[in-house]
């Protein structure tokens, strides 16, 4: 399976990134002028325009060696959204995305919005349980899982992305944590943690995964989207403009089907 | 095979340069939004050089080179890879060039690989 590479910095695009997603429907117009729209949900695409400057000569190939291998627009690869947050249900961890193992979660708590969106997770038991949830991002991926905790007691929990962890404060106001590390090479899945300590309480908002060094704000997600399988290069050419000794830029257009 | 001449620095482009590579892909699209790709043909390069402040030397072994060369194949050495493309033609049959002043010039040269 091939993935669209992240450049050295750990992000997918660099700015301006231009998403334009599109729907397909079969449209019957009548003669009073009224339309009857059926809409074909297998038909959507998002088109991507992506465009780099300043290129190292390892992050051009990276492209070059990608569109190469998928022998221009004939072959797809993997693309993940720069501008989505990965995990479904950010904020119901009832669903089944989600792993809860032995914790309790009630959701309705107050969160950093004023609002009442956060959930509180109770670990009961005498040992640390974690909340997980796996996403098909590669393991050689930058990304960055982000949370917002609190804690009455304070104490720590520990973030985790496969066998990387990292344990942080967990204080009585709310704290913005996150992760930035590369999962284990190879492996086409990440299995993102959230662990609490035994008999442990807290709060929790804003569960983000990106793929990209560090977190933006928080999106909040329903079912998961933002990993497209079937993604082309929209071109069969691909044009690499050399602007100084090992700097290049270039332009990408890439159609996702959703 | 002829090779493309080199400027007095003994590089053949100037920055910046395109490089380009393209296939040929026929995609069918059908109703369930799955396609069929059919490739059409293989991997062919291009490279767009803007060659600027040339002296008369350097324009004048570009525009005999490619007066001797008409529209038969050469052998252009990609700047970057180093890889040489064995059978390549003058994009579109035309070289443009400019003199703006005395020893300086310009020219644009579309190389594109045939096969």
């Amino acid at each position: 399976m091939s993935f669209y590479p992240q450049i050295a910095s750990g992000a997918i695009a660099q700015f301006p990134v231009r998403r334009a997603r599109q729907w397909r429907a079969i449209a019957n117009q009548m003669e009073s002028g009224e339309q009857i729209l059926l809409p074909d949900a297998d038909g959507g695409q998002i088109g991507w325009d992506l465009r780099y400057v300043d290129l190292s000569d390892s992050e051009a190939t990276a492209l070059t060696n990608l569109f190469a291998s998928c022998s221009g627009s004939y072959a797809w690869f993997t693309f993940i959204d720069p501008m989505a947050n990965l995990f479904g249900w950010s904020e119901d961890l009832t669903r089944s995305d989600w792993q809860t193992g032995l914790l309790t979660t009630s959701y309705g708590a107050n969160d950093p919005l004023g609002t009442q969106r956060a959930t509180t997770i109770v670990n009961g038991q005498p040992g640390a349980q974690p909340l997980i949830q796996s996403v098909s991002m590669p393991g050689d991926y930058a990304a960055c899982l982000s949370a917002w905790i609190r804690s009455d007691v304070g104490g720590n929990i520990t973030l985790g992305r496969d066998n990387i962890q990292s344990v942080v404060a967990a204080p009585p106001a709310w704290t913005r944590v996150y992760l930035s590390v590369p999962g284990i090479a190879g492996a086409t899945e990440s299995t993102f943690s959230i662990a609490l300590q035994a008999r442990q309480s807290i709060d929790i908002w804003g569960l983000q995964v990106e793929a990209q060094p560090y977190p933006s704000p928080y999106k909040q997600t329903a079912a998961a989207r933002g990993i497209y399988d079937e993604t082309y290069f929209a071109n069969d050419d691909l044009t690499v403009t050399s602007t100084a000794p090992g700097l290049s830029s270039c332009a990408a257009q890439l159609i996702s089907r959703v | 095979m002829a090779s493309f001449p080199t400027l007095k620095t003994g590089a053949v482009a100037q920055y910046p340069f395109d490089r380009a590579v393209g296939f040929q892909t026929q995609a069918v699209r059908f109703l369930d939004g799955s396609s069929q790709r059919f490739r059409i043909r293989a991997a062919l390069r291009k490279w767009t050089l803007d060659l600027d402040l040339l002296d008369e030397d350097e324009l004048a072994s570009v525009v005999s080179f490619f007066e001797a060369q008409g529209t038969a194949p050469f052998a252009f050495t990609d700047p970057i890879s180093g890889d040489t493309a064995p059978a390549c033609v003058l994009s579109a049959n035309s070289l443009i060039v400019v003199m703006t002043a005395e020893q300086r010039a310009q020219a644009t040269v579309l190389i594109e690989e045939i096969a």
